[in-house]
């Protein structure tokens, strides 16, 4: 773990010995919510006053619970801010790991609260407000021309082999389990056999949920923790925020008005009903579960190794149960919505 | 239906947990009590359901192999590690290996009969159906804890 205390002297000589940036640094304070990355607020005095700024850094080796490459994330988003149609904090910058020991960036700091804190202080006209610059924002994201893009992102080449590679993680995960799951097998044969008209490929943020959503005190919502940002299906963003924010990150913004949703998404990116609606964005919402399933999988085997290990893993391990419960629901309900395997895809699998 | 982690591992983990000095400052009493209801329907109903199970999808690859669908050898040759398991005098109620071994002629039989119609594919759906029956009442009323 890298001290305030540390992080203050790092920061120091990295932003106002080398860059010239500022005259001093103080007020830091470690931000929670950051949970695959180190993220700590600090300020920077300069001639001009002081900015509220944000560090984003790797976590030491043997403390991360992801491995992402912060130099991408970086180039995503000062791509991004270069163009100017994403609402995200402005990045500042950019060290490779000399000034801190690990790879990390600075960018401003919004000045508001995430969605999850602040939604439950709205009226309903706000609250409305919001979700349909949720769907801007999500719009925004997903028109950004790929060309705009680092070119360090990988390009899927076809959109079959995409959507079966997401497919396939599930296969991998039933794998891995510590007993055959005949639940996960039929889920990956279902979303193999449904599998929705293809959309064009876009930016995908990766973990859009109500904690990574910055309402900012001047109304704007803006997108943080681009870590997992990458060149997929749009309606990947939409389903996992339902599917996430219907369980760890409540509220749904969506629900009162799905349709609605649609509707606006589609005006604003020219897709059409048969690709943007209500069923498909299901579809995402299970194909995108994969990432959370595959961490819960983790529960059973963690607690059969170990009498030591911590009561949220034998949670973990009922969470799964009731987790099948709801897949196999979402599946039925989608079953009349969503045509069969002979429409799209003719059991390529 | 999740036979792992086993029970004895969830309550050797939970003993220990409620023996911890700080046990009332966290989550972990919330979580504990919310397990322990959990594990308690898992000991009275997963014998039983074991047993059912293991019967029906061991039927279901049976008859998967003898309408020919899929990889029948794979589904022998599973079928066939089910049942040298079950005469070598298991008792198949309280027998986790041969639910797991079972729960993968399920698996394979689920593949078999994609895009399929007829007996075997109904059996297969039925028996998917058996297992989130049983799924269900071991769930009960568990609920995730709000955050």
């Amino acid at each position: 773990m890298i001290g305030e205390n540390s992080v203050v002297e790092a920061l120091t000589h990295w932003l106002v010995d080398d860059m010239g940036a500022g005259q001093r640094i103080d007020s830091v304070e470690t931000l929670s919510g950051g949970y695959s990355q180190m993220m700590m607020a600090f300020t920077l005095h300069g001639e001009h006053g002081a900015d509220r700024l944000v560090l984003r850094a790797n976590r030491p080796a043997g403390e991360s619970v992801t491995s992402t490459d912060r130099a991408l994330e970086w180039a995503v988003i000062e791509s991004l801010s270069r163009r100017g149609e994403v609402s995200l904090p402005t990045p500042r910058w950019f060290d490779d790991g000399t000034a801190l020991g690990v790879p990390c960036f600075v960018v401003d700091r919004v000045d508001g609260a995430t969605v999850s804190r602040a939604y439950p202080g709205l009226d309903i006209d706000t609250r409305a407000a919001v979700s349909e610059k949720l769907c801007d924002l999500m719009a925004a994201i997903h028109s950004t021309p790929l060309d705009a893009l680092p070119a360090e992102l990988d390009r899927p080449i076809d959109w079959d082999l995409h959507i079966d590679s997401l497919i396939d993680k599930w296969r991998q995960v039933e794998r891995n389990g510590l007993e055959p799951d005949p639940f996960v097998r039929h889920l990956a044969n279902w979303l193999q056999a449904h599998k929705p008209a293809p959309a064009p490929m876009t930016l995908v943020h990766g973990e859009i949920n109500n904690d990574n959503l910055l309402l900012g005190s001047d109304g704007d919502l803006s997108a943080v923790d681009w870590e997992f940002a990458h060149i997929g299906d749009p309606r990947e963003d939409i389903g996992w925020y339902r599917t996430v924010s219907e369980g760890a990150v409540p509220p749904d913004l969506l629900a009162d008005d799905i349709e609605g949703f649609c509707a606006r998404y589609r005006a604003v990116t020219g897709l059409g009903a048969d690709i943007i609606n209500p069923a498909a964005i299901g579809y995402f919402g299970l194909l995108a579960t994969v990432g959370v399933y595959s961490t819960l999988v983790g529960g059973p085997a963690a607690v059969e190794a170990s009498p030591a290990a911590p009561v949220l893993a034998a949670y973990m391990s009922a969470v799964l149960s009731r987790t099948h419960l709801i897949l196999l629901r979402a599946m039925r309900d989608l079953d009349a919505a969503l045509p069969s395997a002979t429409v799209h895809n003719s059991q390529k699998g | 239906m999740l036979t792992r982690p086993s029970i004895p591992a969830v309550l050797t983990l939970l003993g220990r947990a409620v023996a911890q000095p700080d046990v009332h400052e966290g989550n972990d009493l919330i979580l504990t009590a919310q397990l322990l209801a959990m594990t308690a329907r898992r000991a009275e109903l997963e014998p039983g359901y074991i047993e059912s199970e293991v019967r029906a999808y061991r039927a279901v690859g049976e008859a998967v192999v003898a309408e020919g669908h899929g990889d029948t050898v794979a589904i022998r040759a599973a079928l066939d590690e089910l049942d040298s398991h079950l005469s070598s005098g298991s008792v198949a109620a309280q027998d986790f290996r041969a639910y797991s071994l079972a729960s993968e002629v399920l698996c394979l039989a689920i593949d078999a009969t994609r895009g399929a119609t007829g007996p075997a594919t109904e059996a297969t759906a039925a028996a998917l159906a058996l297992r989130e029956e049983h799924q269900a009442q071991i769930v009960g009323d568990f609920t995730v804890a709000g955050r």
